[in-house]
């Protein structure tokens, strides 16, 4: 990937996954690594930032003799994501407009 | 390396994160690894780098997390009365002690090439000579101070002897007095500013270190 990937950009991609239902780490992982370039170990902070923030909680559900920890979204994480979303398209716009060469009109 | 091979490699890497921070972290990547399945455990391991750099990435985003707590009390200093701000002074000056330890931790984490405890060494050496300079003009300052109450006790002592000349003695007594207090607590304080300054500096270093390696 050409364009680097910014922690809220990472943090809107992670919101992003968990509008769609609640996931444990490795599929949250891989369903962002199949989008945007990231390692393995990119998410883990991510993740624990989030929580911190209240954008996210966790329970675990029992798997084949173990546990699966869930990621959910808050309210707070809710009204984070659609800030994102705003920003975002605000963003893509912009850079759209200036690229297409459209600002010069 | 299998998965509990690994796992517990990077257990002994987190050793001195705290309890909690470490538990957390190791039950992540364990139930990443299980979820990854047999078949792509090796792939998997080889993707998550070696314990130690994983380890890296790890107390990196304590270090954060400290940091953000501290600039927490901080903010919150200024809210609280009096008797509880003492308390909260406390507070910070733990969460600043972990910081330092947490960075200290950071570097010893780091792949240890020549270079890196060549700089380490000297970093550590130019700290220490900084603190040892501090601490000898923080003792002139005190011992001024002693040599002024003792010129100002010979002075009292010869009044009556000679009161005339008593008032030099009394005069210069005083006068070594206050300097030495002024020079004692001044070099103090800015010894414990160079102090927190190398502090946040050995802490934005850490931060450099993780922006350089977000994207590997």
């Amino acid at each position: 990937m050409v364009f680097q990937l910014g922690a809220p950009l990472l943090d809107a991609c992670v919101l992003a996954v968990l509008t769609e239902g609640d996931a444990y780490g490795y599929t949250l992982t891989q369903q962002v690594k199949s989008v945007v370039d990231i390692s393995e170990s990119t998410l883990y902070p991510v993740l624990r930032r989030l929580e911190k923030d209240n954008c996210l909680e966790t329970y675990d559900e029992p798997f084949q003799g173990r546990n699966r920890r869930y990621y959910k979204l808050t309210d707070e994480g809710k009204t984070k994501f659609d800030f994102y979303l705003m920003e975002w398209s605000k963003f893509v716009e912009a850079i759209n407009r200036l690229m297409e060469g459209k600002g010069n009109e | 390396m299998n998965k509990e091979e690994y796992i517990s490699e990077l257990s002994n890497c987190l050793k001195r994160l705290p309890e909690s921070d470490k538990q957390k972290a190791l039950e992540f990547y364990r139930e990443y690894l299980e979820e990854a399945g047999q078949e792509n455990e090796t792939s998997t391991i080889e993707a998550l780098g070696t314990p130690k750099e994983l380890a890296k990435k790890i107390i990196v985003e304590c270090v954060d997390k400290n940091y953000i707590k501290e600039e927490l009390s901080e903010s919150n200093d200024s809210n609280i009365n009096n008797d509880s701000s003492q308390e909260a002074k406390k507070e910070k000056g733990k969460v600043k002690l972990s910081a330092i330890w947490i960075v200290l931790l950071a570097i010893c984490a780091l792949p240890f090439s020549p270079v890196v405890i060549a700089l380490v060494i000297a970093l550590l050496v130019i700290v220490i000579s900084i603190l040892i300079t501090i601490g000898a003009l923080v003792l002139s300052g005190v011992v001024t101070a002693i040599a002024g109450l003792i010129m100002f006790v010979v002075g009292i002592l010869s009044i009556f002897s000679m009161p005339g000349g008593a008032l030099l003695p009394i005069g210069i007594g005083l006068t070594c007095i206050a300097l030495g207090v002024l020079m004692s607590i001044g070099f103090y304080e800015l010894g414990k500013l160079i102090v927190i300054g190398f502090v946040k500096l050995g802490g934005s270093m850490v931060h450099k270190k993780k922006g350089g390696n977000k994207n590997a």
